[in-house]
């Protein structure tokens, strides 16, 4: 094989491993130096809040109607159009951080804020919606009542899950058994 | 002479490429007469045809166990994702795409076991996109995220035209077709819309891929990357023409539009859509125009590439009508798809049967005979009794079936023989 062969090849390959460390590298970026916060969350549909072996989440921040909600208006896709970017500049307030205002641009957003894209639903997606956990063992936090997520948020307003509180406790992944069904 | 067939056995390609040269020789020589010569050069096409079957159903095995072997690890990873420690995962992904990448290197191209070589590095594109997809899910990323297929596509690509491999090619094709679905979950603000923009949408983007595979032909260098782009282009701009052809999209459109709708419902579309979708009619354009000059150049007939060109034009104006004037009404679209769809068959069995390429017949029965048990169920499900619906279908699915075997070997024997099939 020519040389020409062989360095495209190998390029290819290490240009491969290259995105793979920048997505690794990012998120523990955001990890390292972002802000600890902990967002409320509510129930989606208790039915198929656990589905499969992933844990689909909402936050009180993002979602209209509700304490610290989205502005009236704003949860109209239509108007606002799907996909817009919002930033919620967030406060700390006792056990969790609140919404404080909506701001489209980061710089009017103050210190803490997360970023949120508009979806066709009218709530806002944060990018962490989808809680991973090992299979079979989510049923303590489809049960539970007290649902809250440590995530960092980086000064760019993206957010990493950190850990999932169930009922102020970090979530501890245990396989289901007829035991703990009964729990 | 029977025992030089034999030894042909062992795989003496030299010999039966030298040999239509060689029979020529001796029949100008007066050594066999012509129906001697048509015997031996029929002799010998059994051999290298047996040879040629063997190749490919190894390419077939390797290539299916590299996909299984991909799926295996996808799904134990998927599985077991939080109990491996995370600097394991980190070390599996990290060293073990290279390491398989690694492995068909030096099988391809330092061991030239070309397939089991290949096969590999398939595997490891498989496992390139398996990585991107745990990285995602180690850090709570949603596995149906718009980035990662695209990110996964834009890997495998070039390494489809570094390789020169089909089957990488093929995957990277699927990949980008997958990955047009998963930002279009972003672009398509209702999933109302699906039928009205996303089928037209996957239509243009067919007829692209298909230019794409003509334009490819038409050079010797590249002419190895042609056959996946003219399959899956021809798969799905049929999948887009079957699409549309079913009457209830329609009826519900006709119901969305007299339902007080505020605008046309493509409003809230985001610009990317627009763009994708322009994109790939220019690029179905630009790939015609490329394959028909070069043909005229090479001074090779153009009248199966017009005729393309024909229909590539019609199903794109199609595919316009109904993302712009999609309240024309719920029987105009219905009636114009499925004419479309069987003229497109036609076509397809047509250009099957000229150009002397199998695939494509292949393509066009299968395609009438999804079209022809459609549209049975469609019109006679709400109209008989179940159980005579399922009789006839049964009795349409043995008599169709053998009907057309027939046709396909009528075809597929004439096309073989030597100045059949155009």
């Amino acid at each position: 094989m020519s040389l020409r062969f062989n360095v495209s090849f190998w390029c290819i390959v290490g240009v491969q491993m290259a995105v793979l460390l920048a997505m690794i590298g990012a998120k523990e970026v955001d990890l390292r130096t972002g802000t600890e916060v902990v967002l409320e969350t509510v129930p989606v549909d208790p039915r198929s809040l656990f589905q499969g072996d992933y844990v689909i989440l909402r936050y009180e921040i993002g979602v209209s109607g509700r304490n610290g909600s989205l502005p009236e208006g704003w949860q109209d896709p239509i108007r606002h159009g799907q996909g817009t970017v919002v930033y919620v500049q967030l406060r700390e307030a006792g056990d969790h951080w609140v919404a404080e205002g909506y701001n489209s641009t980061r710089e009017g957003a103050g210190p803490v804020a997360i970023r949120g894209e508009m979806t066709h639903g009218g709530w806002l997606d944060f990018g962490i919606g989808t809680y991973f956990v090992p299979e079979g063992t989510g049923r303590p936090i489809e049960r539970a009542q007290d649902v809250k997520v440590k995530v960092v948020v980086a000064q760019d307003g993206s957010a990493v899950i950190k850990e999932v509180l169930v009922d102020g406790q970090p979530f501890e992944p245990m396989r289901d058994t007829p035991e703990t069904q009964q729990r | 002479m029977n025992e030089e067939a034999g030894a042909n056995r062992g795989g003496d390609r030299g010999f039966a490429a030298r040999l239509p040269a060689a029979v020529a020789d001796w029949e100008a020589a007066g050594i066999v007469n012509a129906e001697q010569a048509a015997a031996i050069l029929a002799r010998y096409e059994d051999e290298d045809a047996g040879a040629a079957s063997r190749g490919r159903l190894v390419t077939i095995l390797v290539t299916l166990g590299a996909v299984l072997i991909g799926l295996g690890v996808i799904l134990f990873f998927a599985a077991n994702w939080q109990e491996i420690p995370k600097e394991v995962k980190l070390a599996l992904m990290l060293v073990g795409v290279p390491v398989v990448y690694g492995a068909g290197y030096w099988a391809r191209y330092r061991r030239h076991y070309a397939k089991v070589g290949t096969a590999l590095i398939l595997l490891a594109a498989l496992l390139y996109g398996a990585a991107i997809h745990l990285v995602a899910q180690a850090y709570h990323v949603p596995v149906n995220h718009p980035n990662l297929v695209p990110l996964w596509f834009l890997g495998v690509i070039p390494l489809a035209y570094a390789t020169r491999s089909q089957s990488v090619l093929t995957l990277g094709i699927v990949l980008f077709l997958a990955a047009v679905g998963f930002r279009g979950q972003k672009w398509l603000a209702d999933v109302d819309l699906i039928p009205f923009l996303g089928f037209p949408l996957y239509l243009v983007l067919g007829l692209a891929v298909y230019s794409l595979g003509l334009a490819h032909r038409t050079c010797s260098v590249t002419k190895v990357f042609a056959k996946p782009f003219e399959l899956l282009g021809i798969v799905v701009t049929f999948a887009g023409l079957y699409s549309l052809t079913f009457k209830f999209w329609w009826e519900e459109f006709a119901h969305f539009w007299g339902g007080g709708a505020e605008g046309p419902p493509w409003l809230d579309v985001t610009l990317e859509f627009w763009a994708l979708a322009a994109g790939a009619a220019a690029v179905t354009v630009a790939g015609f125009a490329t394959a028909w000059i070069l043909a005229r150049k090479r001074g090779s007939g153009t009248r199966l590439l017009q005729c393309q060109m024909l229909a590539a034009a019609v199903f794109l104006a199609a595919a316009g009508l109904v993302v712009y004037s999609p309240q024309i009404g719920d029987w105009v679209f219905p009636v114009l798809f499925n004419l479309l769809l069987l003229a497109g068959i036609v076509g397809l069995l047509l250009l099957g049967y000229f150009s002397g390429r199998e695939t494509f017949i292949n393509l066009g029965v299968v395609f009438f005979s999804i079209d022809l048990f459609t549209r049975y169920f469609e019109l006679s499900f709400d109209l008989l009794d179940r159980s005579v619906v399922f009789i006839v279908a049964g009795v349409i699915l043995l008599a169709g079936g053998f009907l057309m075997e027939r046709g396909r070997r009528v075809v597929l024997n004439r096309l073989r023989t030597p100045g059949g099939g155009g």
